[in-house]
């Protein structure tokens, strides 16, 4: 090895270890003067930092409480610690005995433990003559009301969404689940963000070997902060350089708690309104919870409805292309004439004026998205004009294609899940270059490519194209069609549950009746 | 873990590779061939060649079923050594590399004539390769994912066949065995063109899940590859009229010709891009065990690398020379006479040789 890189090798050592300053160790002194000293030199420019000293009424002694404002109850502080402390008689012996009236009590010995509690949003007591300080669980941070989801929206499921608490959402998910199986494990990641990630599963239905595999996953993980769970998602995923998502991102607990009794598994991200849900398959991007309450022929019919959505979103642009420049010869004279008619004035070839028209429309959805409400009305107004009449009037582009890209607009906003129509619009760009070079043969051979990328895909190690490749035919009963719920008995295998029955012999009610 | 437990292949795979390999490979030459040769009799020589055909490809499966975790290079190397086996691999690599490439050949011919006359053969390949390596990259398992999904995918491409029936004429096969029996055992080695393909038992047997079951695959495949042809065949004789029938040039495609409708004409050419499809479960899996091969005779780390290479010497040739549609007919009859003896008799010739080994080897045990 030469020197160079011997260099470069410590460089990246020392970085990693000099990223962030490791936690501190030097123990509490005895003396309150010098512990406050202390205090003040670790947490220079921090002027969220409240002391407020007193003494305390029992045995007279100074007294320190220390905590972040805007990270703790104020209310709960005055009310539960100082009243009682700086009021009541109670002599102070040890951490079982403490006067305060507050549930969640921890002993600190340095002043790591002090610097993580406080950033936690615990409030610190120090008391003279202790070589001890007291965390107190008086946190409360800013938090919104639960409220209905944005991005999922449903019309019978229900009307409570995630928000940012992690432990409120793993709350939202026991109230579905009140079982004992339900495990929660939980991680530490990010070396600044030291946010906590709780993986959710019924420990007697979950496959362990998967769990294996996500928990090393995230023990591997060295970053600075994770912000959001799609960063998470990101970081943990099987094939990053793929445009398919591999894992659902949900803001529903309803969806999440189902998706934990399939024999899934749920991460909860603290301070993310959304959960990782993995493994998952393909069709579970087209699965909607409002599939489970509507009765089953009509889901049955929605599911192939958006199942030929995803082909028409794909497709249906490259076609028109590889129709129009390669093959006319497919379509009859009577069609042919009218398309000519309608092109006859556009100075564009077919694919500059699909993409120009498919680019334009996905300028307007990301304007629709980013735009506050009040002016999002005027990109709707302004997209009418443009995918509309008055650009074919203008002689740019032609009636066919304002209908093509009108089509597969439609079709791609029926997708249940927002990452998955986003990899459908890129795949449609993929799928328009190949039509505008090969015509027909671009169009089967990206879509075998296609095919074989589906099939090589994997979440959390299990086979992302099941149950169509490997074929499961006994998990075809939630994909295109929805078979009745009496039916389901079993987990779909592509969660490779351990207990694989999931409902007795429920039977169908009237037939019981008839006995 | 051992490799072939990694990447397992099920029941169905298995039979859809043999018989993706079985119909891409011939299928749109056999009803012209069968005609050329045995007249409106022809399709008698499909059904003898299924026959014919399941006596070594059941021959193989009893070959592979002294190696149940290995391939047969390991199996010969075990019975024979190392360095008769690695002759063998190189017969298998080249075999299998004649076959992927007649595989391709066709598909590029058949593009540049019907579909897209004016782009570079050497082009079209190169865009036909981005699938082909996506699935060989991944091994076998992925083999076997990819024919299933594609055979989902086009399993309603046979019954179009039946829609041109409406203005065929029945009449044109009666009377059967007009010429009596001669022209259409003439036509059996051409046949077996159809059904070369199996094998790929050889490489698969050790993935297999169900390895009991492994002859019955065999067959199935076998029988799907005869009823696919028979259909096809019977369709176009029907269809068109015996001396039509050696005139036209493809007349798997050029019977969908009548088929017609409101808002679809010319519908060929749909099912020509289609065959795309139908045809990679040809090459897919013959430059895959190519590469295994040439990766088991050279003790190589990794099959992709060979793809690699295998993909790039077949895009250099072809960006040079490309052979015409009659050279690659020739090349087909070339491959039927080499299939014939590398798939009918070298199983036959391996099993009495194992037989006669362990008779042998028994009788010096009691003696």
């Amino acid at each position: 090895m030469d020197n160079k890189t011997l260099t470069r090798g410590f460089r990246k050592y020392r970085d990693v270890a000099t990223r962030v300053e490791p936690a501190r160790t030097d123990p509490l002194e005895v003396d309150l003067r010098q512990n406050f000293e202390k205090l003040k030199e670790i947490f220079s420019n921090t002027p969220d930092l409240i002391n407020r000293r007193f003494i305390l009424k029992a045995d007279n002694r100074q007294a320190l409480l220390a905590y972040l404002e805007g990270l703790s109850d104020k209310s709960s502080i005055n009310r539960d610690i100082l009243t009682p402390l700086k009021q009541g008689t109670a002599e102070i012996n040890g951490i079982n005995d403490f006067p305060a009236t507050i549930g969640e009590f921890h002993q600190l010995t340095d002043w790591g433990q002090v610097e993580h509690m406080l950033f936690a949003g615990y409030s610190i007591l120090f008391i003279d003559g202790e070589k001890v300080a007291y965390a107190c669980g008086s946190q409360g941070w800013p938090q919104r009301a639960i409220e209905d989801p944005q991005l999922e929206t449903s019309l019978k499921g229900a009307h409570q969404g995630f928000v940012e608490t992690g432990g409120a959402n793993v709350a939202l998910i026991r109230r579905y689940i009140p079982n004992r199986e339900l495990k929660i494990k939980q991680f530490t990641i990010g070396a600044r963000s030291q946010t906590k990630l709780s993986i959710l599963y019924l420990s007697d239905v979950a496959n362990i070997q998967t769990l294996n595999v996500l928990e090393e996953r995230l023990s591997k993980l060295d970053v600075d902060a994770v912000i959001n769970t799609g960063e998470l998602a990101e970081l943990i995923e099987d094939s990053p350089f793929s445009p398919f998502p591999q894992f659902i991102l949900t803001e529903r607990p309803d969806a999440a708690s189902s998706q934990i009794l399939q024999g899934k598994f749920v991460i909860v991200v603290d301070r993310s309104p959304s959960a990782l849900v993995g493994p998952v398959n393909f069709i579970s991007f087209f699965q909607s919870v409002d599939d489970y309450s509507t009765r089953w022929t009509i889901a049955t019919f929605i599911r192939m409805l958006r199942l030929l959505a995803f082909f028409i979103a794909i497709l249906l642009p490259a076609i028109y292309i590889s129709v129009v420049s390669f093959h006319f010869e497919v379509i009859p004279m009577k069609l042919l004439s009218t398309i000519g008619q309608s092109r006859a004035k556009v100075p564009f070839p077919p694919y500059m004026e699909a993409v120009f028209m498919e680019l334009t429309l996905e300028m307007l959805r990301e304007a629709g998205v980013r735009l506050p409400a009040p002016v999002g009305q005027t990109v709707g107004i302004v997209g009418g004009i443009v995918i509309g009449q008055a650009i074919v009037q203008a002689g740019l582009i032609s009636n066919i294609m304002v209908v093509v890209v009108a089509f597969t607009a439609i079709a791609s906003f029926i997708l249940p899940n927002y990452d998955m129509g986003a990899a459908v619009r890129l795949v449609r760009f993929a799928m328009m270059l190949f039509a505008s070079l090969f015509g027909f043969v671009g169009i089967v051979v990206g879509l075998m490519t296609l095919i074989a990328h589906l099939l090589s895909l994997k979440s959390l190690g299990v086979p992302y194209s099941t149950p169509f490749g490997p074929v499961r035919f006994r998990d075809w009963k939630d994909t295109m069609v929805r078979i009745p719920i009496w039916l389901m008995k079993n987990r779909p295998t592509s969660s490779n549950a351990q207990q694989d029955t999931r409902q007795g012999d429920t039977g169908h009610p009237r037939e019981d009746e008839r006995h | 873990m051992s490799p072939f437990v990694k990447s397992p292949l099920s029941f169905l795979q298995y039979v859809f590779i043999i018989a993706g390999i079985q119909i891409g490979i011939a299928i749109l030459s056999i009803p012209r061939e069968m005609a050329r040769f045995a007249g409106t009799d022809g399709w008698i020589a499909i059904v003898l060649g299924w026959l014919i055909t399941s006596i070594p490809s059941l021959l193989t499966v009893q070959i592979m079923k002294g190696s149940p975790d290995g391939t047969i290079l390991d199996l010969i190397k075990k019975k024979l050594g190392r360095w008769l086996a690695i002759p063998f691999a190189l017969v298998f690599a080249a075999y299998l590399g004649g076959m992927a490439y007649i595989g391709l050949l066709r598909t590029l011919l058949i593009i540049r004539v019907w579909l897209l006359q004016n782009t570079s053969p050497f082009i079209v390949l190169v865009l036909l390769f981005i699938p082909t390596y996506i699935v060989t990259r991944e091994g076998t398992n992925m083999l076997g994912r990819f024919a299933e999904a594609i055979f989902y995918f086009l399993c309603w491409l046979p019954f179009i066949y039946l829609l041109p029936l409406k203005e065929g004429q029945w009449l044109n096969i009666i009377p059967i065995l007009k010429e009596g029996w001669l022209p259409i055992l003439s036509a059996v080695p051409t046949v077996l063109f159809a059904y070369l393909g199996f094998i790929a038992v050889f490489f698969l047997y050790p993935h297999l899940t169900h390895k009991k079951h492994a002859g019955a695959g065999v067959l199935l495949a076998n029988t799907i590859t005869m009823m696919m042809n028979l259909l096809i065949t019977l369709v176009c004789f029907v269809y068109f009229s015996p001396s039509e029938m050696i005139e036209v040039n493809q007349p798997v495609i050029s019977v969908l010709k009548t088929i017609q409708f409101k808002f679809l004409e010319r519908i060929e050419i749909i099912f020509i891009s289609l065959y795309i499809g139908l045809y990679s479960l040809s090459w897919i899996p013959a430059l895959y065990f190519m590469a295994y091969c040439l990766k088991w005779t050279t003790n190589g780390a990794r099959v992709r690398s060979y793809l690699i290479g295998l993909l790039a010497f077949i895009g250099i040739g072809t960006y040079f020379y490309l052979p015409t549609f009659n050279q690659s007919v020739w090349l087909e009859y070339m491959m039927t006479r080499i299939g014939i003896v590398v798939e009918y008799i070298l199983p036959i010739v391996i099993w009495i040789y194992l037989v006669i080994r362990e008779k042998v080897r028994r009788e010096e045990q009691l003696g």
